[in-house]
């Protein structure tokens, strides 16, 4: 129990210090997620006074970093929730480019970023945990809590939806130019 | 691009964007509030312009509401025509989905051969509004004649943005994607070419959700955001009737399969579970221990199968699979050799099944297997749009694929600006590349359409168009 493992603080105490230890990790996924640094800060911010007022429900600290990264993993979810039902700004003036900053791309695949924008909530926050935060399958089944065949077939799944979306976006360029 | 490509283009896009660290201060701030000991989050700078806009969303509903005929700010008489309407069974005065009880805390009891207490106290039917005209057509007889080509038209009024479609002895379910807090979008159909929308709401806001055909009619299994899960049965289609099923927990998507029989579920908790109607569900056991990860399901004649992996680290996992001619009693299937590979996805045809593994856990490594009769299962090369991808850890299956117990249908691009292709098989074994004519320019310019397989065609639905391919034998 947390209480034996850090018996000299109270456990409020505890659960602070393994907040705060987890802030930097909690904003890179979170950056990763949503590809979006304020939405990230705010997201990580989100998470952590909910973590708090759910300090109750974190057994021991040894499951302090599974029990952080789902709530977080939470927050961004519902995050990229609302910002798929957010009307997206567009520029009246084509000449004058698109209305936000788009996420950062990567040059050979200026589609990528705008393609993964296409995908649910959930196969987002599946790619950024594989490939932006280096998991294993097994360490994603457990922070998810959802079995390893399952982030298996999760992860092919959302390969192929990926990659539709970038044909779908290409096709898009080219209908424009 | 290849499985590998894409994987590198992720890596490098998620490595451009990675801060290393928080910004300064970050951490300061949430001492700060923890120290304060909030009792709730506090709303950030940035969430309040969306706070206002949303009362102020909210005010416009209301006063919009009010001055409506009848509403609470109008001085307007309420119309006959308006309380006809209501009592006709509109849905002002029909028994909303959202009555039954759903949001029920998840038990850790296994489920039950007979319904629990929680799930007998929320039986009351609560029968959703019905279309208002069921669709017209004939439903088509299943039939395993080979196709060879398509003629595609396009559809007026949808299904649009279909996640999955189930065939039942009444025709068909077309169930939209779940876009919580939007209700789910459904529609029915008997022929496949004249689709009617489900009334709104008529599942509610779902975050996930699977139909199969249970008996002579439909199940459709919703779970939200909180964990609840509801069934809702229909034999018509039309009218449904839910309870919910708090002690199911479906562990993932393709885990709902069902035929004439009853319907099989993989549950999170339990295993495999056995529902002869869809409203009583049995555990089952499978053979070979404990340390196995059942991952999908599908019907196969009257019988079902299963597949997976044994082992539960990554390395040490061997592919397998299980068969049942009752969904009640399984039996472990014969299969080839592949240390380190699980299962991903099973689907059936008429006279034989495909399916496919990943190996080590590694995306974009996948074997692509097939099997008669589910009880023996071997390494094919017959996958009809070949492999993708080379090197160390890389290399897998092309395409995607789908069966309806019928036909097994297996569909990609082999090289990136090619149009998609179409296969159709009835074993999984033998391959038949379908000839497409009519209105394939249109929809293939669409981008992102999903094919399902019909009794007698296939349905290519877009986000905002949607076609009936017609097989032509």
């Amino acid at each position: 129990m947390l209480d034996e493992v850090v018996a000299p603080m109270t456990k409020e105490d505890a659960v602070r210090r393994l907040l705060l230890a987890r802030v930097d990790g909690a904003y890179r996924l979170a950056t990763f997620i949503l590809r979006d640094p304020l939405t990230a800060e705010d997201a990580v911010q989100e998470a952590a006074l909910l973590a708090w007022d759910r300090r109750r429900t974190l057994r021991d600290s040894q499951s302090a970093d599974g029990w952080f990264t789902r709530i977080l993993v939470n927050v961004c979810r519902d995050e990229l929730r609302r910002r798929a039902r957010r009307p997206q700004l567009v520029a009246l003036d084509p000449e004058a480019g698109p209305a936000t900053e788009p996420p950062a791309d990567h040059p050979d695949h200026p589609d990528l970023s705008t393609a993964l924008g296409r995908l649910s909530a959930d196969e987002q926050t599946l790619l950024a945990l594989r490939f932006g935060r280096e998991l294993t399958v097994p360490e994603i089944a457990e922070h998810l809590r959802v079995p390893e065949g399952t982030v298996k077939s999760r992860l092919h799944a959302t390969f192929q939806h990926l990659r539709a979306a970038v044909d779908a976006e290409r096709r898009s360029a080219e209908a424009i130019r | 691009m290849t499985d590998d490509e894409l994987e590198q283009s992720l890596r490098a896009l998620y490595r451009g964007m990675d801060p290393r660290h928080a910004p300064r201060g970050l951490s300061a701030r949430i001492g700060d509030v923890l120290e304060g000991r909030p009792g709730r989050p506090v709303l950030t700078a940035r969430h309040v312009p969306a706070f206002a806009a949303a009362l102020a969303a909210m005010l416009i509903v209301a006063v919009g509401l009010g001055l409506r005929p009848g509403g609470f700010l109008s001085s307007t008489v309420t119309s006959p025509g308006t309380v006809a309407s209501a009592e006709s069974g509109s849905p002002a005065t029909s028994v909303s989905p959202s009555a039954a009880p759903s949001a029920s805390p998840r038990p850790s009891a296994a489920v039950s051969p007979t319904p629990s207490a929680a799930e007998s106290a929320s039986l009351s039917p609560s029968p959703t509004p019905a279309p208002q005209s069921l669709p017209s057509g004939s439903v088509p007889p299943v039939s395993s004649v080979l196709w060879s080509n398509l003629d595609v038209r396009p559809l007026t009024g949808g299904p649009f943005g279909v996640s999955s479609v189930t065939a039942w002895s009444g025709g068909y379910l077309a169930l939209g994607r779940p876009n919580y807090p939007a209700p789910l979008p459904a529609w029915v159909s008997r022929d496949g070419r004249s689709w009617v929308a489900l009334p709104a709401g008529t599942f509610g806001p779902v975050a996930s959700v699977q139909a199969a055909r249970c008996g002579d009619g439909l199940l459709v299994a919703t779970q939200g955001y909180t964990g609840d899960t509801t069934i809702w049965r229909s034999t018509d289609g039309a009218t449904w009737t839910s309870n919910s099923a708090a002690s199911m927990s479906f562990a993932g998507y393709d885990t709902l399969a069902g035929n004439a029989s009853g319907a099989v579920a993989i549950l999170s908790e339990t295993g495999l579970a056995f529902g002869r109607n869809g409203r009583n569900w049995q555990t089952v056991s499978l053979p070979g221990g404990t340390a196995m990860d059942v991952v999908s399901v599908a019907a196969f004649g009257s019988g079902f199968v299963a597949v997976g992996a044994t082992g539960t680290t990554p390395g040490s996992e061997s592919p397998a699979a299980w068969w049942s001619t009752d969904g009640l009693h399984w039996t472990r299937a014969t299969i080839q050799a592949d240390p380190g590979a699980g299962f991903i996805d099973v689907q059936t045809g008429a006279s034989g099944l495909a399916a496919m593994t990943h190996s080590g856990g590694v995306p974009g490594t996948s074997s692509f297997w097939t099997s008669r009769d589910g009880r023996s299962w071997t390494i094919s090369q017959a996958d009809p749009l070949g492999t993708i991808g080379t090197g160390e850890g890389m290399g897998g299956v092309n395409g995607l694929f789908s069966g309806d117990g019928t036909r097994l249908l297996g569909y990609g691009t082999i090289t990136d600006t090619g149009p998609t292709e179409y296969w159709i098989s009835l074993d999984g074994t033998h391959w038949t590349k379908l000839s497409l004519a009519g209105d394939t320019a249109t929809a293939e310019a669409a981008g992102g359409v999903t094919p399902f397989l019909l009794r007698d065609g296939i349905l290519f639905s877009g986000d905002k168009q949607s076609w009936f391919g017609a097989a032509v034998t």
